[in-house]
């Protein structure tokens, strides 16, 4: 499995420059809108779409199906790419965060500190929720038919928390800290749970698939 | 004898072709050609004994061990090569070797850039920018550099020039002076099977039509090329295939030393191709004539 997770850091190697200049064009983005928040949650979210290229690579070169003849097994394959998506949601929180504050310093905020870290955080888990819904389909349908599911994913996702919102506002519930704390947790719980429940699908999809 | 593959009663079915109850066994220390017309079910076949498709029926063991594609053990053992390279572009020489190298409990590096220096590939250029023998050459190399005892090989020198098919077989038949090292090849190119092969499996339209030792095939097959009032005159038991033209009739038959003894017919030597093209008209006309 080792070996799998070398084989994408090789294939995202090409992207790096690439990577830079996005993160140049956020940082200015951020500064030209005074909103360092844009940062911080404009880069996990790259750093996560690079789950796409590295499965796209493979695609392109029908890696899976040699990997196969190699000692790898089925699950080995799902591992190494939910692994991967743990590595790059973490190095996409890092930067984020990281860039976010440097950025913060300069630009000043209206949030404070907690409220900001509280709001990356949120949005982090959203997407990793996300992923988890999308990477069994991926593995289903391919990395390239796959990303039209993306969007989807994102609007159903959004929309169901603007929905959530609404219903807030509309029924008066005050919003206390304690609120928020809730609710993130409940949502950090679901993002685990479902990482394990997509990560059973993905292994089952892969299984059954033939080459 | 020690059998490297078996393969007993596969059977696959998709929408408008059947791998139907295939059996065969590749001995251990032989070259098997594997060969067949488009379509006969060489990939489905090698594909089932590589786990990578499921199965509706049938065994296959290999190394002794049954659904062996299944243990990482068996296929620390197993080189594969496809008639594509599955290396993703971005990759070069050195990363290959490093992927390989955490992959397989016995890589070997040192072997790996032997073959890589003797293949002439170029060590610090990306996969994608080579042509497509580099490409079947580093598939080869990768496939020879752990503790390899059985190279699967489908299609692997379709495409190829003859000078690179040569310099490849050369690598074969070096890897097969191993006792127990098996190679099982199969390839459309007949002439390299004819150069390298101990065995022939024959498969057509998804059954196995034979599978005998290359030298008695090709001692015993024969060619008959005469009038077609004389062709009248061969024991239908001997004949396997016929193709008429205007002046002539040649038949493809099973024991030319009996046919030669018997009559006075002029029979030559049968290469693997027309023992090939034969059979597989044969297939046809009957077809033909059954519809």
């Amino acid at each position: 499995m080792k070996g799998l997770l070398y084989k994408d850091f090789c294939n995202l190697r090409q992207v790096g420059k690439q990577s830079l200049i996005v993160l140049g064009v956020f940082t200015v983005w951020s500064i030209f809108v005074k909103n360092s928040q844009l940062f911080s949650m404009m880069i996990p979210i790259y750093c996560m779409m690079m789950l796409f290229t590295a499965m796209s690579y493979d695609e392109m070169a029908c890696f899976d199906k040699y990997a196969l003849t190699l000692p790898v097994t089925r699950k080995e394959l799902v591992k190494a790419k939910y692994i991967l998506l743990c590595l790059l949601f973490a190095a996409g929180i890092l930067i984020g965060s990281l860039g976010g504050m440097v950025l913060r310093a300069f630009l000043g905020s209206q949030m404070s500190l907690p409220e900001e870290a509280i709001s990356a955080a949120a949005v982090g888990f959203l997407y990793l929720l996300a992923f988890e819904v999308l990477l069994p389909l991926v593995f289903r349908y391919g990395a390239e038919k796959a990303r039209l599911f993306l969007a989807a994913v994102f609007l159903v996702a959004f929309g169901l928390l603007y929905g959530g919102f609404t219903v807030v506002k509309m029924t008066g519930v005050q919003v206390s800290l304690q609120l928020v704390l809730g609710v993130l947790c409940t949502g950090i719980i679901l993002v685990f749970a479902g990482f394990f429940i997509s990560y059973g699908l993905s292994v089952k999809i892969i299984k059954n698939k033939e080459w | 004898m020690e059998y490297a593959v078996e393969v007993e009663g596969l059977t696959k079915h998709y929408p408008g072709f059947t791998l139907d109850h295939v059996s065969f066994a590749v001995p251990t220390g032989s070259v098997v050609g594997f060969i067949g017309e488009n379509g006969a079910g060489k990939s489905t076949a090698i594909k089932a004994i590589l786990d990578l498709i499921q199965v509706d029926e049938g065994r296959v063991r290999l190394l002794g061990m049954e659904n062996g594609a299944r243990f990482p053990e068996i296929k620390e053992q197993i080189g594969v090569v496809f008639e594509e390279s599955y290396f993703p572009d971005n990759l070069k020489i050195k990363d290959v070797d490093q992927m390989m190298k955490r992959i397989f409990h016995g890589w070997d590096s040192e072997k790996f850039f032997s073959y890589c220096r003797r293949f002439k590939l170029p060590e610090t250029k990306c996969v994608k920018t080579f042509s497509r023998g580099m490409k079947m050459k580093l598939s080869i190399a990768a496939a020879l550099s752990h503790q390899t005892k059985l190279l699967i090989l489908d299609e692997a020198t379709s495409g190829l020039d003859p000078i690179v098919r040569n310099e490849i077989l050369d690598i074969f038949r070096e890897f097969i002076e191993e006792e127990e090292c098996t190679v099982f090849l199969s390839s459309h190119i007949t002439s390299d099977i004819e150069r390298i092969a101990d065995y022939i499996l024959f498969l057509h339209e998804g059954h196995v039509l034979f599978m005998e030792e290359k030298d008695r095939l090709l001692y015993e097959y024969g060619v008959v090329r005469c009038s077609h009032e004389k062709a009248e005159r061969i024991e239908k038991k001997q004949i396997v295939g016929v193709r008429r033209n205007q002046f002539e009739t040649e038949i493809l038959v099973r024991d030319r030393r009996e046919i030669q003894e018997e009559t006075d017919l002029v029979i030559d030597r049968a290469s693997l191709e027309d023992i090939l093209l034969f059979t597989i008209k044969n297939g046809m006309d009957e077809e033909a004539e059954n519809s």
